[in-house]
């Protein structure tokens, strides 16, 4: 089987051995056969032949050689300022070479350190880019809507729909201002004849989106975009998924049960955008049909307004002018509820990375994320640079004799300080070579990891360049400076005379390095123990009601079971394996709005917004969730049935009830509904968030999804039964189905995906810190060669000798976990205290830290350990 | 068959003049000459690169390497300023050579 990619190694291996090609004419050659061998490719032929006559038009090795070689001659005055580059430099690289074992080590860890740091800055210059990109981004801002009650204030991202046109028409300040609906929480289905896709990013907005962001218009009417009703933009892959090479101009396509006419397509989105539109509608049909979008309607708030102001406008001027709008406009409601709405703007620049909260803008748990990584990849990077320093002047004793050579032959001390620079930045950017390979090779991983879009074409932007080569210099410098100064100390007489030993000042500074280098390990190792360990126990906890073995069918939309539920549950249940059935508007962990409740007649003092579910009759039983007070709802009762309310535990307390039992009987709103029962409190949300006060109603005009407990046994065949009676019910739908507890999980997505990248950094961390060690432990078996050579003459068995040679370096583990449990312990209780319920802080674990920490210390030096125990005594004495 | 000397002669105005236009990579480079010449110029690679590099240590030229769409890592040549002027050299020689001969194959050999 012919492999194209190993003809062209042995193709290369060819050319590097001529002296004349450099690596890059390599490359470069590599690429134009490549190129080549791709138009053949294209053509039709097979990778065999399209290498062979790629190989034919080349001119092989030796005339390529030849050529080369000529115009090398040319390039004099080059080659003679190379002869006049500092010879430190040629000096350095032929130590590093020379030097393999010693080099090796420290390239490894600094290669590891500024791939970790490349990693993190191609994670950092993603997130900062998010719609920072787009032009003008400094005039763009999100309307937000700050909302004020006797019961509590918040902010929200969406405003009152008529909001954009009255800034366009009343402020000369705005360029332009448009309303976006997003297209609710679920994917929907989209039909073009005979096909039918789920799309997740659709939307709908008036004509000004396409001018607030700067979104091209790549065909179709600029002055016809969204302005009229019941049309559609596609982006350009979306029109190619749906018409192929057909003109998708004039097509209509059915949204939702709607026809609508596609009249532009928009460029695809890029990735570092919060605005993925694949399929933005016009908001105008939406507008015209609901009534209740008309108006400056209290608790009305879904749209977003986005708002470009024009060059040269104060913002901070342009929000107090705007500040008030709702009073102006809705005033007799707001005085009707006692509330205070404002306007507060947020730059589309800080739409990603903040969060816009009462008090102001806030640290996003994005950018507290980008932060932690950042931290992690720098403390790598300087642990590397601690080896570094380590291993150098550990090795000092054997290159005193250099200096000591060097400085009698007249070198001066700059010159030596020189010298040791040199070679610490030849393996610093040495490192950064094969650290930006290692970065090319994991990205792809990495992108998995962190849940980004990273591109590699960012590694080769200049701001990247700089940062990564600006980095790899200061660690150069920095890690080369203390060895550099203490090797060029060296008096020249001492060292000739053999009188040297590392002074207590090397040693003290090798083990604080080493101290610390662990201590920063086993801080992190703690970490992502503590991290695995809250998602486990979030998993763990009960929630209050049975999540496993819950199948639920998801419906399109509301409304289409409003009349016959119960028939729809009846004909699921036919099949033995369906034990119970319930109808719902939500499911935990989705699908749940707030609703405005209070106690009839205290609307002013108790009113507010709470968690409010509709479900039928049986939605209790289904998921297990035992009734504390009053009664579960009935179906023989009629006025159960959008005239009855069930609280849980906490929405009891909400409004001042001192026990469950208390709330039973009381009413609620002016209409009045009666509370018939208290339900105990059960998790809706992951574990992050706490028990929110919640209410229950029969109101099958909202239900959307169906929830079966199932038996686990043949469930394969239970589905096809469930699917089987959906296609049935709904012909022409599209069926889908989801477990509860899957669903549930996918909320602790971001811990999980954060405790992964904790232990991918702490893997390399500690990696980094045993390499460090390996290289220490090397140095002292060797420093000790001839001890350990006396002490087997006079009878010391191996055991003996290796525990004496781990003693120390245990000593030094055991001191770096004095130094980490308090760290670790602050930043642990720091992060737990992101979630509602936590758990215990697990001292187990930082004894698990300290002995996973000492096992991998211990491994490590014992190898060398026992290597130097077992030598042959005649060996190292004999050496003398 | 454009005889070696002058295909030789001709490649430094004919990179210039293909770069004056935009970056460029060798290969690209040679594919655009054979079209231009309608197939009569096929220049191999050892031929084009030492020129180029030639070019480059001369200053008309310098070159970057970029990652294509494609994930390809490709070297890229531009004109610099300087090499702007040489072209312009260039050119008046070349298109003194092209009208002297031009006035020697007219119909009627213009003769004393």
């Amino acid at each position: 089987m012919f492999d194209p990619e190993k003809a062209i190694r042995e193709w290369r291996k060819s050319l590097q051995k001529n002296a004349t090609l450099s690596e890059s004419d390599i490359a470069e050659l590599e690429a134009h056969l490549r190129d080549e061998m791709d138009r053949r490719a294209a053509a039709g032929a097979d990778p065999e032949s399209a290498f062979r006559a790629a190989l034919d038009l080349s001119a092989g090795p030796d005339a390529l050689g030849a050529e080369f070689g000529k115009s090398r001659r040319r390039r004099g005055p080059r080659s003679a300022l190379l002869g006049l580059f500092p010879a430190y430099l040629r000096l350095a690289l032929r130590r590093t070479v020379k030097h393999k074992g010693h080099s090796l080590i420290n390239v490894l860890a600094l290669t590891v350190g500024l791939a970790a740091c490349g990693l993190v800055l191609l994670y950092v210059r993603f997130e900062t880019s998010v719609d920072a990109f787009r032009e003008d981004a400094d005039r763009i801002y999100r309307v937000n809507l700050y909302r004020k009650t006797a019961q509590g204030e918040d902010v929200i991202a969406g405003n009152y729909t008529p909001l954009a046109p009255v800034l366009k028409e009343r402020y000369p300040q705005v360029e332009a201002a448009a309303q976006v609906f997003s297209g609710g929480f679920e994917p929907q289905p989209v039909v073009y004849r005979d096909k039918a896709f789920k799309e997740a990013n659709i939307g709908s907005a008036d004509p000004d989106f396409l001018r607030v962001l700067g979104i091209a218009l790549l065909r179709g009417d600029p002055g016809d975009a969204l302005a009229r009703k019941d049309t559609v933009l596609l982006s350009a892959r979306t029109a190619r998924k749906y018409f192929g090479p057909e003109d998708p101009l004039g097509k209509t396509i059915r949204i939702n049960d709607r026809d609508c006419e596609v009249t532009g397509i928009i460029a695809d989105p890029p990735a570092n955008t919060q605005f993925q539109h694949d399929v933005v509608m016009s908001a105008r049909s939406e507008i015209e049909r609901e009534e209740f979008l008309q108006g400056w309607r209290p608790g009305i708030h879904g749209t977003m307004t986005l708002v470009k102001l024009k060059p040269g406008v104060d913002a901070a001027a342009f929000e107090d002018l705007i500040r008030d709008l709702p009073h102006e406009y809705a005033a007799e409601d707001l005085r009707k509820l006692g509330a205070v709405n404002r306007m507060v703007l947020q730059p589309l620049k800080k739409l990603h990375l903040y969060e816009a909260t009462v008090g102001g803008l806030a640290p996003s748990p994005r950018l507290v994320y980008l932060y932690v990584f950042s931290a992690i990849a720098l403390l790598i990077l300087v642990l590397a640079g601690m080896n570094f320093v380590n291993l150098s002047t550990a090795r000092s004793i054997r290159r005193a004799g250099e200096v000591g050579v060097r400085k009698a032959a007249g070198a001066t001390r700059g010159q030596l300080v020189l010298q040791f620079l040199g070679e610490a930045l030849v393996t610093a950017f040495l490192s950064l070579g094969l650290a930006v390979l290692l970065v090319l090779v994991v990205l792809p991983a990495f992108k998995g990891l962190a849940g980004v879009a990273v591109e590699e074409a960012v590694l080769l932007e200049p701001a990247t360049v700089v940062a990564l080569v600006g980095l790899t210099f200061l660690v150069g410098i920095v890690s080369g400076l203390f060895p550099a100064l203490f090797l060029a100390s060296f008096h020249p007489v001492v060292v000739l005379k053999g009188r040297l030993r590392t002074g207590p000042k090397g040693i003290r500074l090798r083990r604080a390095l080493v101290v610390a280098q662990f201590g920063i390990s086993i801080t992190l190792i703690i970490a992502t123990l503590i991290v695995a360990g809250q998602v486990r126990y979030m998993r763990r906890q009960p929630l209050g009601f049975a999540k496993e073995q819950r199948l639920v069918i998801n419906f399109r939309t509301w409304g289409m079971m409003t009349e016959n539920y119960e028939a729809v549950k009846t004909e699921l249940l036919r099949h033995p394996s369906i034990l119970a059935a319930t109808a719902c508007s939500g499911v935990p962990g989705k699908g749940i709005n707030s609703t405005y409740y209070y106690p009839t007649g205290l609307q002013a003092e108790k009113g507010q917004a709470l968690r409010s579910l509709r479900a039928d009759h049986d939605f209790f039983e289904v998921f297990e969730i035992p009734v504390v007070a009053g009664r579960p709802f009935q179906k023989d009762i009629a006025t159960d049935t959008y005239s009855a309310l069930v609280l849980n535990e906490q929405g009891a307390k909400a409004f001042g009830w001192a026990t469950s039992e208390e709330a039973v009987g009381k009413t609620m709103t002016d209409r009045p509904i009666p509370v018939v029962g208290v339900v105990k409190d059960f998790h809706w949300w992951g574990l992050q968030r706490p028990i929110e006060p919640m209410v229950v109603r029969v109101a099958p005009d909202l239900f959307r999804y169906i929830a079966m407990k199932v038996d686990t046994k043949d469930l394969a065949v239970t589905i096809a039964h469930v699917k089987s009676v959906y296609d049935r019910l709904y012909p022409g739908e599209i069926f889908e189905s989801f477990f509860v507890d899957e669903a549930f999980d996918r909320q602790y997505a971001s811990e999980v995906r954060m405790g992964a990248l904790f232990r991918a950094f702490t893997g390399i961390a500690l990696f980094i810190g045993c390499l460090g060690l390996f290289g220490l432990a090397a140095f002292t078996a060797e420093q000790r060669t001839k001890e350990i050579g006396i002490r087997k003459t006079l009878g010391a068995s191996v055991p003996g000798i290796v525990s004496l040679l781990n003693r120390e370096f245990v000593k030094w583990v055991l001191l770096a976990n004095i130094i980490a449990w308090p760290a670790a312990y602050f930043i642990g209780r720091k992060w737990l205290e992101n979630f509602a319920v936590r758990m215990p802080m697990p001292w187990g674990l930082f004894l698990l830290a300290a002995a996973l920490a000492l096992a991998v210390a211990l491994f490590t030096v014992s190898c060398q350990s026992v290597r130097a125990a077992t030598a042959n005594p005649v060996e190292s004495l004999r050496y003398e | 068959m454009i005889s070696k000397a002058l295909v030789a002669a001709s490649t430094k105005p004919m990179i210039l003049s293909i770069l004056v236009r935009g970056e460029d990579y060798g290969y690209q480079i040679i594919q655009r000459v054979k079209d231009i010449s309608g197939g009569t110029l096929e220049w191999s690679d050892n031929m084009l690169y030492p020129v180029l590099h030639r070019l480059e240590d001369d200053g008309l030229i310098v070159s970057r390497w970029r990652l294509s769409d494609g994930g390809r890592l490709r070297k890229y040549y531009r004109l610099t300023e300087k090499g702007r002027r040489e072209l312009e050299v260039e050119r008046g020689q070349w298109m003194d050579v092209h009208n002297a001969l031009a006035s020697l194959w007219e119909p009627f050999p213009a003769r004393d």
